[in-house]
């Protein structure tokens, strides 16, 4: 190298600085959408226990008595089923109860589960009206409102969720469907429905809550025991979406997890989607 | 348009950190995560314990009940 020309390279490097690594990443969660968002697990949890107490001192679904069991509640038949099947319930207590006592807050618990309803109800409204803070803060609204082609993009990202066990199990690689917004069509319809569910939560458990003051909001969902029943459901649409959330949080890696506490993702920098 | 403007999904800018600075915020936010799940187990411990929590969530929704109730109802409380 001639000296003239690596004096000059010298020169170059010692005025240049180092390019130094930077870490691309996108803010996704406003901290008040994260709040909202861990805030659910024990408050739903606190509602799911202490509603299935109090669901059990008066069971909306019910039958003639058994004349062999004497039970009238399905949920109860559920529970004298499982231990006849489940090995090692068979020399449980009370047949009847096994579905109460293993999902509800236990016997003679009514009393203080209407009160830990009323106490987890307050907070998830309260926790509502944070999580509406936050996206309205935060924008992230715009991207759970469903478009008109989300339908069939939903049932072709329920197609793929259905076949990745299958494919994980044959060892086949699958290429995720493409998309060039935050969420997929199906995690659009489940964010956007959720809210509902929990507004619609809400509205039913005033309606059970106080009839008299609220007769005219029982009246909307078809009466007091109509009611009931909405609200009875709209749990299990929690359930419901809760599994599979849950699932593709951990199939998806460790990026939608530490967004959701962190507030920022870098897959997302990368153009690479969550799917969770 | 303009509607439909203001109701688009907005694309998520990109930010530049350190790497050093991206990992103290991390562990920043993943510690105060864990303070703040430790804090919800610590009331859902008292709750089971002491039940001041479900008291005053009680006296909160008796106050509810007494601002939805009729001014001319007959039972006064």
């Amino acid at each position: 190298v001639p000296k003239a020309t690596q004096l000059h390279e010298e020169r170059i490097a010692s005025c240049t600085p180092a390019l130094k690594p930077r870490v691309s990443v996108v803010r996704k969660y406003h901290v008040l959408v994260r709040i909202s968002h861990w805030l659910n697990i024990p408050l739903l949890l606190g509602l799911i226990v202490s509603g299935i107490s109090i669901y059990w001192a008066s069971p909306i679904y019910q039958h003639n008595p058994n004349p062999q069991t004497g039970s009238f509640d399905y949920l109860a038949d559920a529970g004298i089923w499982i231990c006849a099947h489940l090995p090692g319930a068979h020399d449980y207590a009370n047949h009847p109860d096994w579905i109460y006592n293993h999902i509800s807050l236990g016997p003679y618990m009514l009393a203080p589960a209407m009160r830990l309803h009323w106490c987890c109800a307050y907070l998830f409204m309260l926790n509502g009206l944070v999580y509406l803070a936050g996206m309205l803060l935060g924008g992230e609204w715009r991207a759970v409102l469903p478009r008109l082609s989300d339908a069939r993009g939903a049932v072709k990202m329920a197609a793929y969720y259905a076949g990745t066990p299958l494919a994980i199990l044959k060892r086949q690689l699958r290429k995720t469907p493409h998309r060039s917004t935050k969420y997929n069509p199906l995690q659009r319809l489940a964010y956007f429905s959720i809210p509902i569910a929990g507004f619609l939560s809400v509205l039913t458990g005033w309606a059970i809550h106080k009839p008299m003051q609220f007769s005219w909001l029982a009246a909307i969902f078809g009466g007091f025991e109509s009611v009931r029943v909405w609200h009875f459901w709209l749990m299990w649409i929690f359930v419901l979406f809760v599994i599979p959330h849950v699932i593709l949080v951990f199939a998806d890696g460790w990026d939608p997890l530490q967004s959701m506490i962190t507030g920022w993702s870098r897959n997302e920098s990368r153009g690479q989607a969550n799917e969770a | 348009m303009k509607r439909d403007a203001a109701f688009k999904e907005r694309p998520a800018a990109v930010i530049e950190v350190a790497p050093k600075t991206w990992r103290r915020r991390t562990r920043r936010d993943f510690l105060m995560f864990g303070a703040s799940a430790l804090g919800v187990l610590a009331v859902g411990r008292s709750w089971r314990h002491e039940g001041w929590l479900a008291n005053k969530a009680l006296g909160f929704d008796d106050d509810v009940a007494q601002a939805l109730y009729s001014p001319n109802r007959l039972v006064p409380n």
